[in-house]
Parts: C-alpha cells; sequence; structure tokens
C-alpha cells in the first residue's frame, strides 16, 4: 500500500521509468486508483515522458528549421576553427 | 540522417573543419533548446568545436564523434545555465499554497484538484509535431523555469545537483519545478488542442 506522498516523493527524487519496477508498478496502481493525487500525478508523468520523447527525437530527427545554424554563424565557427588549425599548429 | 553519425569515425569525420557542416545544425539544437538564446547557443556550440579540436588526442576513435562533441556541449550547456542562474533570482518569492501547504508536504495531496488533461497524452507523444509544440512552450518558460525542468527533466540530473549548482534548498527547487510543469501543461493544451481542432 502506498500513499499519495511516497507517490510525489518517488516522482521528486526519480523519473519514474528509473524507478526499480516493483516501486513502479505500486505507483502506477496507486495512481490510477487515487481520486485525490492521480490527476496530478499523471501530469508530472506526462511530463517527464514528454521530455524523454523529445530527447529521443532530438537524437534520431534532423532538426527543424528554427534550430539550423545562421549562414553568419556557420562561416564564424568555420573561421575559428581554421585559425584555431593554423595557429595551434594542428 | 543523423544516424549516420552513429558509426564509428572515419578520417574525415576527424577533421574538424568538417564539424560545422556535419554536426553544427545538431549541436546548435542541442544547445538552443536547453539555453533558449540563439547567441548564447552559438558561443557554446563555437567552444564545443574548439575544445573538441584541442582534445581530439584524447577522442577514443571507436567511439562515434557526435557522441563525444554532445557529451563536450553538454558541459558547457550545464555551465552557462549555472552562470546565468546567478543573474536571475532563483529563489521564489511568491506564495505557492499548493506546494507548501501542510497537505502536500505531509500526505502529498495538492491542495487544488489538478484537471485530467485534456488530449490522450499517448497519441499526442507519437506525434512528430508535437515536439515541435513541446519545444515552443518550453522556450516560451521563463529563465528560471526553463533552466530547471531543461536540468531535471531533459538532463536527468539529481536534486542534490541542481540544488547545489543553482543553489536553492530543494524546497524552492520543488515548487519550481511545479510552476514549470503547470505552465508547460497549460501551454501544450492550448497549442495541441487548437491544432487538433483546426485538423
Amino acid at each position: 500500500m502506498l500513499f499519495c506522498r511516497q507517490v510525489a516523493r518517488a516522482l521528486a527524487e526519480n523519473r519514474h521509468w528509473e524507478l526499480p519496477w516493483y516501486r513502479r508498478w505500486a505507483m502506477e496502481v496507486h495512481i490510477s486508483l487515487c481520486r485525490v493525487c492521480g490527476n496530478y500525478h499523471r501530469q508530472v508523468i506526462f511530463l517527464q515522458d514528454a521530455a524523454r520523447s523529445y530527447v529521443k527525437h532530438e537524437t534520431h530527427d534532423e532538426p527543424e528549421k528554427q534550430f539550423r545554424l545562421s549562414p553568419d554563424a556557420r562561416n564564424r565557427m568555420q573561421d575559428a576553427l581554421l585559425r584555431a588549425r593554423n595557429t595551434g599548429g594542428l | 540522417m543523423i544516424d549516420d553519425h552513429t558509426h564509428i569515425p572515419s578520417p574525415e569525420d576527424l577533421d574538424p573543419t568538417n564539424w560545422v557542416k556535419d554536426h553544427g545544425d545538431y549541436l546548435f539544437r542541442f544547445a538552443l533548446v536547453r539555453l533558449k538564446d540563439r547567441a548564447a547557443a552559438e558561443d557554446a556550440v563555437q567552444e564545443t568545436f574548439l575544445a573538441g579540436m584541442k582534445a581530439i588526442e584524447r577522442f577514443d576513435k571507436r567511439k562515434p564523434i557526435r557522441a563525444w562533441l554532445t557529451g563536450i556541449l553538454k558541459f558547457k550547456v550545464v555551465d552557462r545555465i549555472r552562470i546565468a542562474a546567478r543573474e536571475f533570482n532563483v529563489e521564489d518569492d511568491e506564495q505557492i499554497t499548493m506546494m507548501t501547504g501542510t497537505a502536500f508536504r505531509y500526505f502529498g495531496i495538492p491542495d487544488r484538484q489538478t484537471q485530467p488533461l485534456k488530449f490522450d497524452p499517448r497519441h499526442a507523444l507519437e506525434q512528430k509535431e508535437f515536439m515541435t509544440y513541446f519545444t515552443k512552450c518550453l522556450a516560451g518558460l521563463d529563465d528560471r523555469l526553463n533552466a530547471v525542468f531543461v536540468l531535471r527533466e531533459i538532463e536527468g540530473e539529481s536534486t542534490e545537483f541542481i540544488c547545489k549548482e543553482l543553489s536553492i534548498s530543494a524546497n524552492n527547487l520543488w515548487v519550481i519545478l511545479h510552476r514549470a510543469r503547470q505552465r508547460l501543461r497549460m501551454c501544450l493544451e492550448l497549442n495541441w488542442l487548437r491544432k487538433e481542432s483546426c485538423e
């Protein structure tokens, strides 16, 4: 038997998938039955999942247009790298 | 495709002058989503390239170079968040009864009943467009909320680490995270429902 407080603490200390399966299971059962804290903790879990999906998306998908380097920045970086290579004796 | 960069690096991959072309956008997005500021993100990426170039001898050549560069960038990003956190007041002065209330502290019971999400979260997370809204809403958070949410939920740093680095108490961290979640949820509901109703 878990109490709302234990669920709150478990979610505050870990992201839900980092918990051992038996704690996660107990927590999920509590959340699905609890009228007091269920909605609240479902929301916490949803946002943890959203963050995890985002990290997955970041590793597998190309950056969208608004997240690409501007041509200026690109040139500046390229110049900096060339300069560093020439002066650093690499 | 990004997956192409997970193979064992070829001599061209190791040449720093190809890095901007191969990894520039990828690293820039990584930095921009976490730092919100384009100039700061560009600086962090440039520093990463230069640091990588200096340390290339120490790079384990059996591993993908992108993961290695991302590791360097992550340090730079966390460092910048920490420095930026000194500028804004991380301590919370507003009263939040919900999280500091006795009911929550002792029993984990939120004071106000939270409404269920207005859309199906599993369905939403499967959609690629959802990520666009997620990054947009994340960027819309104010600096303090964004910094804490990024460190905790995206980077998965421990609460001890965040409390120490941003010099806040565990209770304050909880309050800030709570507020960040509320704002994100409201923003996502607004945007995602609008999108779904347009279809």
